[in-house]
């Protein structure tokens, strides 16, 4: 399964990359934002996204995937440091499967792929 | 009022007081001519009415615009100050995690030259191979703190962006009273940073927690059909 990894900041991609490795998930490409991400979402099978970004937020982003035929049903997971309800409620109606609040472990992201991906196979 | 309005009854406030100058100096050049100082008198009265009622409107607008700052400006300059001080907190919490950390991982690396000394005997193997998942779980652990990095970056982009409506606003108020007119100086290149007002290091479990509850306690079916 191949992971594509947006966010701006480069230091949280590789702490997200890292974590995807560490339990058990190595094929994974990286994108610095919306933009590059759906540059890329073709050759991708699960999308785990961050919220603030520039030119293309996650939120955006989300919306795209969803509104597209090929990519409606593509698994995505918010990772951002936005917590509050509103945001929560937003990503949701944006189309996210699932949601986790930075600072994450990868226990943590681990358990929402795995919700997600049993979510699809069901 | 907006700020062009403001200027102008700025202005126009100066030209009465400079008409109620003019009327003065006169008076005082005719100080023989009662006729002429009956009709200076006149005219004067009416001038200064119009200049009290200019400098009423102008004093209910500064006051109007003190307590726009003091409630706004002082707000924004406080929570800058809080995130501030989240971040300076933030940071030396992560810091600490770190060295504690690769201390940690330090003592693991000197356990496996203590078992590596020892050869084969024993359970050293199986030792050596546990120490070595601990050392990685150590160092794993160290990299997760760096996260602090990518929340503290958007703390301090709220703060900026604090900083920039408050430069506008004293911008704006040093506008009404030199009567300039104009947008606050941007820097160029400069960029607007992404942030989340909400970004924050603390109670990372609870707000995964509250996420989730309200995610899930929310979710009808997100496979769109």
């Amino acid at each position: 399964m191949r992971f594509l990894v947006v966010d701006d900041s480069a230091t949280m991609r590789r702490i997200v990359v890292n974590s995807l490795q560490r339990v058990g998930f190595s094929d994974v490409v990286e994108a610095a934002d919306g933009a590059e991400a759906l540059e890329k979402i073709a050759s991708v099978d699960f999308v785990i996204t961050d919220w603030n970004m520039p030119k293309v937020s996650g939120a955006e982003l989300t919306r795209a995937i969803r509104s597209c035929d090929e990519t409606k049903l593509m698994p995505l997971i918010m990772v951002t440091a936005r917590s509050v309800r509103d945001d929560i409620l937003t990503a949701m109606e944006a189309g996210v499967d699932s949601y986790v609040v930075k600072p994450f472990t990868p226990q943590v992201l681990r358990e929402k792929i795995d919700a997600v991906l049993a979510t699809r196979a069901a | 009022m907006p700020n062009s309005r403001i200027a102008d009854v700025l202005y126009d406030s100066e030209t009465m007081l400079r008409l109620v100058d003019s009327e003065l100096e006169e008076l005082r050049d005719d100080p023989n001519d009662s006729g002429l100082r009956g009709n200076h008198v006149g005219v004067l009265l009416a001038v200064m009415q119009r200049a009290s009622s200019e400098i009423a409107q102008v004093l209910c607008t500064l006051h109007t615009s003190r307590e726009t700052l003091e409630g706004v400006t002082l707000q924004e300059i406080h929570d800058s100050a809080t995130k501030l001080c989240e971040v300076a907190t933030a940071t030396e919490v992560a810091a600490t995690r770190m060295m504690d950390g690769l201390e940690r991982a330090h003592a693991l690396v000197d356990r496996l030259d203590e078992i590596d000394s020892l050869g084969d005997a024993g359970d050293s193997v199986i030792e050596a191979a546990a120490v070595r998942a601990k050392m990685r779980d150590e160092l794993f652990a160290v990299m997760g703190s760096l996260q602090f990095q990518d929340i503290t970056s958007q703390q301090l982009g709220h703060v900026s962006q604090m900083l920039r409506d408050i430069e506008r606003r004293l911008h704006a108020t040093s506008s009404l009273l030199s009567g300039a007119r104009g947008e606050a100086v941007i820097m160029s290149g400069e960029q607007v940073p992404t942030f989340s007002e909400s970004a924050s290091t603390h109670n990372s479990f609870e707000r995964q927690a509250a996420a989730d509850a309200i995610f899930w306690g929310c979710k009808p079916s997100r496979i769109p059909q």
